[in-house]
């Protein structure tokens, strides 16, 4: 129904049945967990356009890296690179036309950027495919919306061009065009370091989202590990049970790097008198944990939800080893932490190390200090009688 | 509909509709009254219609609120109204009358002005026609989304722009919106793999909710703020409320449809608007103009792209004129031909392209104009407002 929209602007062509039946299928082995739709839709969209572009336009375009690759990358971001002489266009398939939101991997990997990126929308249900807006990295770089939940780089239809008759016009008559912005180099990885994060990020649903993007990045360019980590995937995912993604990683914390949520002690501490009386011998004490963030966490307690104020500090001590303080405040409008409110601390094998638990009335509950080998994985859990909350931690 | 004629009323009226039937041209008697003194501050000299709107156009750039903006929306009317009228007969729905995409477009006055510059080549009157067309396609296709999809393929189908827009115009705070957004991101990781092709979306089964919600709650846990545990029951909730938002978002408030023209949220809120006429600025338009036409560039484009469809093959030239002269769809075109759409809607876009080369080579020759991406998209704009125009001159 929506062909009856088509117009000259935009490049339409028919996608076969027999075509998508096949990529679908193929979609069923080829994925891990929870990628079989983006596989299928990213090959579906390759092996659709590409020929098209092949036979109408430009007969030199060839898919890059190559279709084996791509699928190792499909595995874990949307998008498809194509060369056509000396340019790259990237492809981003989708099933709306919304915008365009190209994931960070296309933009800021080194060697992937690309000189274009064009919108595609597929209807799966119509059997049609179009092409209908583009933009080049320069541009992206300069006036799209970096979105940091999902990485991608936004540009809503509004902003994108969307006459492709322009564009390939362009497209042959201007090769020289500034295309390309420049951006920084990503940081080497090590194979030891490569081989950490693999394991850690195997067995996540969202495993481009859970690791800072300068270690993401450099893991996926280098096709080795990259194809490490899909094969890990493939087999590691046949039981479906899910971790948590986030694994906060301490050490970062001392380079300045911080997770989402994980935020500055100053938008706690800014209450006045009623925190300092608090503070007394907590926080700030002569044992000096200099490196302090906090997390606000909202619990289902028996009454209402209250949200509490994690709080860990971090120092390194003289033995190499890090030092670990955790405590638990309420939010500002309360008093006390829930009664029964428990805070425990498990090993990399799930063993409850410590465990306190709080009485009625307490201002606030902690953790004894412990202190820890570098690499050394945790779990902390805050928990009260209807609810918990749970986050991973590595040294 | 009745074109108007002459400057006075080109200027300071609107169109009235009356049972999704043109039925009138309203007087705006403030408009009416602005517009007579400037002509009497110019007397003696013609500027012409375009010089006229240029004027107002730089005028409402330098007072954004002033009463510029109300002659531009006048002036604006016809091609709002033909955008809607086309519309409605490519896209045949039933459901949605010609005052409905009338005032749809007529509210995009401001979108308009803000993306034209006058100084690359396409008319306002061209310039708005092309992003009234594409706003209008843009809304219906969503509609059409709205209305016939289920819940569950609407959340699948619906893009993270607009989703992330629904959430907004609901009211949500921003943490509410992270949480419906993870919850999103969580029905779209593990519910993708169901979705075989050709058959419709079900609603997910009991395990798979849970499996979602499972996910969600071990990824909270990266919100800034977590918020409680869902139970499948309330993840079901949420994502319903989600596309219920998404729903509304389609739809956006219309003004009552009594209201003779669409600016009367604009005339009642301005009232010192009076602009002291600016002479020496419509002065310099003109001359401008005068020495653009001494260059007979329009003169010399018109002979240009005559002799291209010339050269078209007769198939080609037929195509053309079933589209822009016929206003059919390619849909109804491709049944006319006895062709496929695809066929129709590929050789619509090259022949397309191919005027673009000739229009584009000849002012890189003619007129000295280097070859530019601005160059070429300049020049798509102009390329379509002439063929509209040619067409629509044509017997």
């Amino acid at each position: 129904m929506s062909l009856a929209f088509a117009v000259p602007t935009e490049w339409w062509l028919e996608i076969l049945p027999e075509l998508q039946t096949r990529c679908w299928q193929a979609s069923q082995t080829l994925a891990s967990l929870s990628r079989t739709q983006e596989i299928y839709l990213n090959q579906l969209c390759l092996q659709a356009f590409l020929p098209w572009l092949q036979q109408h336009y430009a007969p030199e375009a060839s898919p890059w890296p190559d279709q084996d690759e791509l699928i190792s990358i499909w595995d874990l971001v949307n998008g498809s690179a194509i060369t056509i002489g000396p340019k790259r266009w990237v492809i981003i398939p989708t099933e709306d036309s919304d915008g365009l939101d190209i994931p960070q991997e296309w933009v800021d990997i080194p060697a992937w950027t690309a000189d274009y990126y064009l919108a595609v929308q597929m209807d799966l249900e119509g059997y049609w495919l179009r092409v209908w807006g583009y933009t080049t990295h320069q541009h992206l770089k300069a006036k799209a919306t970096y979105d940091a939940v999902d990485r991608t780089y936004c540009v809503p239809a509004q902003m994108l061009n969307t006459d492709l008759n322009a564009f390939w016009t362009i497209v042959q008559t201007c090769p020289d065009a500034d295309t390309q912005a420049t951006i920084a180099a990503l940081p080497a990885l090590s194979a030891v370091q490569a081989t950490a994060l693999i394991d850690q990020i195997g067995q996540t649903v969202f495993p481009r989202l859970s690791l800072p993007f300068e270690h993401w990045g450099a893991l996926l360019q280098s096709d080795n590990w990259r194809q490490a980590l899909y094969q890990k995937r493939l087999t590691d995912n046949s039981d479906a049970t899910l971790i948590s993604s986030t694994v906060t990683v301490l050490r970062d914390w001392f380079q300045a790097i911080f997770t989402d949520g994980w935020q500055s002690l100053e938008l706690f501490i800014d209450d006045g008198p009623r925190f300092a009386f608090r503070n007394r011998g907590a926080l700030g004490n002569e044992n000096d944990y200099g490196l302090q963030r906090v997390k606000f966490i909202t619990l289902n307690t028996e009454s209402e939800p209250q949200t509490l104020a994690l709080i860990m500090a971090l120092k390194a001590e003289a033995d190499g080893r890090t030092g670990v303080q955790v405590q638990v405040y309420p939010n500002h409008e309360t008093s006390y932490v829930p009664p029964h409110l428990t805070l425990a601390l498990y090993s990399a094998e799930d063993e409850v190390l410590q465990s306190i638990q709080a009485r009625d009335q307490e201002d606030s509950i902690r953790l004894p200090s412990f202190k820890c080998l570098s690499g050394t994985q945790f779990r902390l859990q805050l928990s009260c009688s209807n609810d918990a909350f749970n986050e991973t931690f590595s040294v | 509909m009745r074109p108007r004629q002459s400057l006075l009323d080109i200027f300071s009226t609107f169109i009235e509709l009356e049972a999704d039937c043109f039925s009138g041209w309203f007087v705006d008697g403030r408009l009416r009254r602005s517009f007579e003194q400037h002509q009497a501050q110019v007397a003696g000299i013609q500027p012409s219609e375009s010089a006229w709107a240029l004027y107002w156009y730089q005028r409402w750039q330098q007072e954004p609120n002033g009463i510029a903006f109300g002659h531009l929306s006048a002036y604006l009317q016809e091609v709002c109204y033909w955008s809607a009228h086309r519309t409605i007969r490519r896209v045949g729905y039933s459901s949605y009358g010609l005052s409905d995409c009338f005032q749809l477009a007529s509210m995009d006055v401001k979108k308009v002005l803000q993306g034209y510059e006058p100084d690359r080549g396409a008319s306002l009157k061209g310039y708005a026609g092309l992003v009234y067309a594409s706003l209008l396609r843009d809304t219906l296709r969503q509609r059409q989304e709205a209305d016939i999809c289920t819940v569950w393929t609407l959340l699948r189908r619906v893009g993270k722009q607009r989703l992330v827009e629904a959430l907004r115009q609901a009211g949500l705070s921003s943490t509410a919106m992270a949480q419906y957004r993870l919850a999103w991101m969580c029905y779209k990781a593990m519910y993708g793999a169901a979705k075989v092709p050709g058959r419709k979306l079900r609603q997910p089964t009991c395990e798979q909710f849970a499996a979602i919600a499972k996910l969600y709650n071990t990824e909270r846990s990266k919100l800034s703020e977590p918020g409680p545990l869902l139970s499948p029951e309330r993840l079901q909730q949420c994502l319903i409320q989600c596309a219920d938002w998404v729903r509304e978002y389609a739809y956006p408030t219309l003004l009552s449809l009594n209201v003779p023209h669409p600016n009367r949220e604009f005339q009642e809120l301005q009232d010192d608007l009076a602009a002291s006429p600016n002479p020496s600025l419509l002065m310099t338009i003109i001359e401008r103009e005068e020495a653009q036409q001494r260059q007979d560039q329009q003169a010399q484009l018109n002979n240009v792209l005559a002799a291209a469809i010339a050269q078209l093959t007769p198939d080609n030239q037929t195509l053309l004129h079933l589209y822009y002269h016929d206003q059919l769809t390619q849909q109804q075109t491709a049944q006319q031909l006895n062709l496929k759409q695809y066929t129709v809607s590929r050789r619509l876009t090259r022949t397309r392209e191919n005027l673009l080369s000739v229009v584009t080579e000849w002012a890189q020759t003619a007129l000295h104009i280097p070859f530019t991406p601005d160059l070429v998209m300049d020049m798509s704009v102009a390329l379509e407002e002439w063929l509209t125009v040619h067409h629509r001159n044509r017997a």
